[in-house]
């Protein structure tokens, strides 16, 4: 199955200036070092796209049935579903998986969801965003999911 | 050859037997390795927004001295004497480099407070874990939803932020992945500048 890619850069091209305010630039410390983990970005960058109107869920078929499965038993963490980041010591790339809902507007949402990531990264780890990658593997149809029939209870065989 | 593998044995042997010697006990007052490791993971936990030391996957980022164990702060001797203080943190979905600022000031001024300034060297913050912080909403709660430009819910201008942006480049074929890569020259290889090693 053939997914619709999108690739772009984000604001980190301005970090190379000199300016001293801008991301990338604030973790180094005359005091010490600012190291963040890539669970750290990833989670952000999870957490930003779900809040785009528009996405459905994160992460491939295969992912989602896993996550399914692990969050039920409480040890899974779908915060980090779908998205795959590579971070350095000043900037960070990000690749997301999404599934959009049917009958909204790929570019938009995927626009609305790079600039989401971008300015929740930069903002909360002070990291550029070099590119987010995102990836539509599928669509949601509302009338993919069965409705649940309330089953009446069955009665009981003792009185 | 067999003779000098003997004398080796016996070197790591003396070896360990001398560290083992001195090795303080549990009841000796701890050094100051130790205390700058327990006052620094004490002054980080009271910064707001750190939620807990974090050890690392393998539990292996602590310190250890004469059968206690520090977990989530390593203190690490630096060639001028004074100690390194590396503190691995689990923290709210904040800031993180006004947060390691803090994080810095607090151990500072409690390594003041011990009498233990001049024997701190840097404060190294890692930031490991992002955990929800219940007693602080997150900024993504605080704000709303950012706007797709879609007719139902966007507000009137939400169509010239999504046009905005339009300076980027975007492809919407499986092939335009590799094509765009090529043109702003970030290959696979090289996405982040400054590596992790």
């Amino acid at each position: 199955m053939a997914a619709a890619t999108e690739q772009t850069a984000g604001s980190g091209e301005s970090s190379t200036t000199g300016d001293s305010s801008g991301p990338g630039k604030s973790l180094q410390s005359g005091r010490g070092t600012t190291t963040i983990a890539d669970i750290v970005v990833s989670k952000v960058a999870g957490i930003a796209s779900r809040e785009v109107p528009g996405v459905h869920a994160m992460g491939g078929g295969a992912a989602r049935a896993v996550g399914g499965i692990t969050s039920r038993i409480g040890i899974g963490d779908d915060r980090r579903q779908g998205v795959a980041v590579e971070v350095g010591e000043r900037e960070a790339a990000v690749d997301l998986t999404i599934t959009v809902d049917y009958g909204e507007s790929i570019p938009q949402i995927s626009s609305a969801v790079r600039d989401n990531v971008i300015k929740r990264i930069e903002g909360i780890s002070g990291l550029s965003v070099t590119e987010v990658n995102i990836v539509v593997n599928d669509l949601y149809f509302p009338g993919d999911e069965a409705p649940q029939e309330e089953e009446e209870p069955a009665p009981a065989r003792v009185s | 050859m067999e003779q000098r593998n003997v004398e080796e044995r016996e070197t790591s042997a003396s070896v360990a037997a001398a560290s083992v010697s001195a090795a303080p006990s549990a009841s000796a007052p701890p050094s100051d390795r130790l205390r700058l490791a327990e006052l620094g993971l004490e002054a980080a936990l009271k910064v707001k927004h750190v939620a807990a030391a974090h050890s690392g996957r393998l539990g292996t980022q602590m310190t250890f001295e004469g059968g206690r164990r520090v977990p989530g702060v390593r203190a690490v001797a630096a060639a001028d004497g004074r100690y390194a203080v590396e503190l691995h943190l689990s923290v709210a979905e904040v800031s993180l480099p006004e947060l390691a600022e803090k994080v810095r000031d607090s151990v500072e001024r409690a390594a003041k407070k011990a009498g233990l300034a001049d024997h701190l060297g840097s404060i190294d913050v890692s930031f490991e874990d992002l955990v929800e912080d219940e007693a602080q909403p997150t900024p993504a709660s605080k704000e709303s939803a950012p706007s797709t430009g879609r007719r139902q819910s966007a507000p009137a201008g939400a169509g010239k932020k999504t046009a905005s942006s339009g300076g980027r480049k975007e492809t919407a074929s499986a092939g335009g992945r590799k094509q765009a890569a090529s043109t702003t020259g970030r290959g696979k290889p090289a996405r982040a500048a400054g590596r992790k090693q």
